[in-house]
């Protein structure tokens, strides 16, 4: 009640529209943020899914190139296991090849010289032969 | 203070409240000054922040994960070439053991097969020198052989 009861007429309750707010900056700003980190979220996971599948394939490149390889060492390895008994054995053959040429020649040397009525090779031959054998 | 008559309800004193305050003019104001609508604004604000928040470590961790993926891809490639140069290496090894073991086998068939004209040679020989000088069937079968095989030698 007033002192004289007259009344004011009075503002409406609600306030007029005003500039931008701090507030309001803020929620625009974030807004942006939001945005591009999602952008960078999505980015981040498509590269991370990108470099997994990447990932797998060589793991099973990888897989391959070891079983071949394993294949190819395990092959060599047997190969070189046959060519140190083939070698082995040539060794043996060339010295009893060697023993029996002791005999051999000569005998072979007296075959010859019978055979070409050579007289004056068949004695020293055959007496080189009945040393040897 | 005057004491109520019959009839009046007696009305308990109340506490003094001031009144509201008032314009210069005198005229009350109809609503009375209130705090901004703080918290109603802060809500977007606030959701906004949380969400960039999640987003950003979530940016993070499939940083670091994409990192991790490709360093262990780069590894596991550097192992593959390595194991790869040593795959050439092996068939490089492979193609020469297989000359060497052919040429090997060669050389033994060869042995071989001057090993038996050498034994069959050597023991007709033996026989044949072992005898005594007459001719004899055996003689002339160890000298046939020994004729047919020692110039083979």
């Amino acid at each position: 009640m007033t002192d004289h009861g007259l009344s004011i007429p009075l503002p409406p309750p609600s306030s007029p529209p005003s500039p931008p707010t701090r507030s309001q900056t803020a929620v625009v700003l974030l807004g942006l943020l939001v945005v591009v980190l999602a952008g960078a979220s999505v980015l981040a996971i498509v590269l991370f899914v990108g470099a997994k599948d990447d990932h797998a394939l060589e793991v099973q490149r990888l897989d391959a190139t070891s079983h071949s390889l394993t294949e190819a060492q395990d092959r060599l390895a047997e190969t070189e296991t046959a060519n140190d008994a083939v070698a082995g054995r040539i060794a043996t053959l060339e010295a009893q090849n060697a023993e029996l040429h002791k005999c051999a020649d000569p005998a072979r040397d007296s075959i010859i010289a019978a055979r070409d009525d050579d007289d004056a090779a068949l004695g020293p031959a055959v007496g080189r032969a009945t040393d040897n054998c | 203070m005057t004491t109520p008559g019959p009839g009046q309800a007696v009305t308990p004193p109340t506490p003094f409240t001031p009144p509201a305050p008032t314009p210069p003019n005198g005229v009350p104001l109809p609503h009375p000054p209130s705090a901004p609508p703080a918290r109603a604004g802060r809500a977007p604000l606030v959701a906004l922040t949380a969400l960039a928040a999640v987003l950003a470590v979530a940016t993070g961790v499939f940083t670091v994960l994409y990192l991790g993926e490709r360093a262990d891809r780069d590894a596991t490639a550097a192992t593959r070439a390595e194991q790869e140069r040593t795959l050439a290496d092996v068939t490089a090894k492979q193609g020469a053991a297989d000359t060497t073991l052919e040429g090997n086998r060669s050389r033994e068939s060869t042995l071989t097969a001057e090993h038996d004209l050498l034994t069959q040679c050597v023991d007709a020989a033996k026989g044949y020198f072992a005898l005594p000088p007459e001719q004899t069937p055996e003689s002339s079968r160890l000298f046939r052989i020994m004729y047919d095989v020692c110039p083979q030698i």
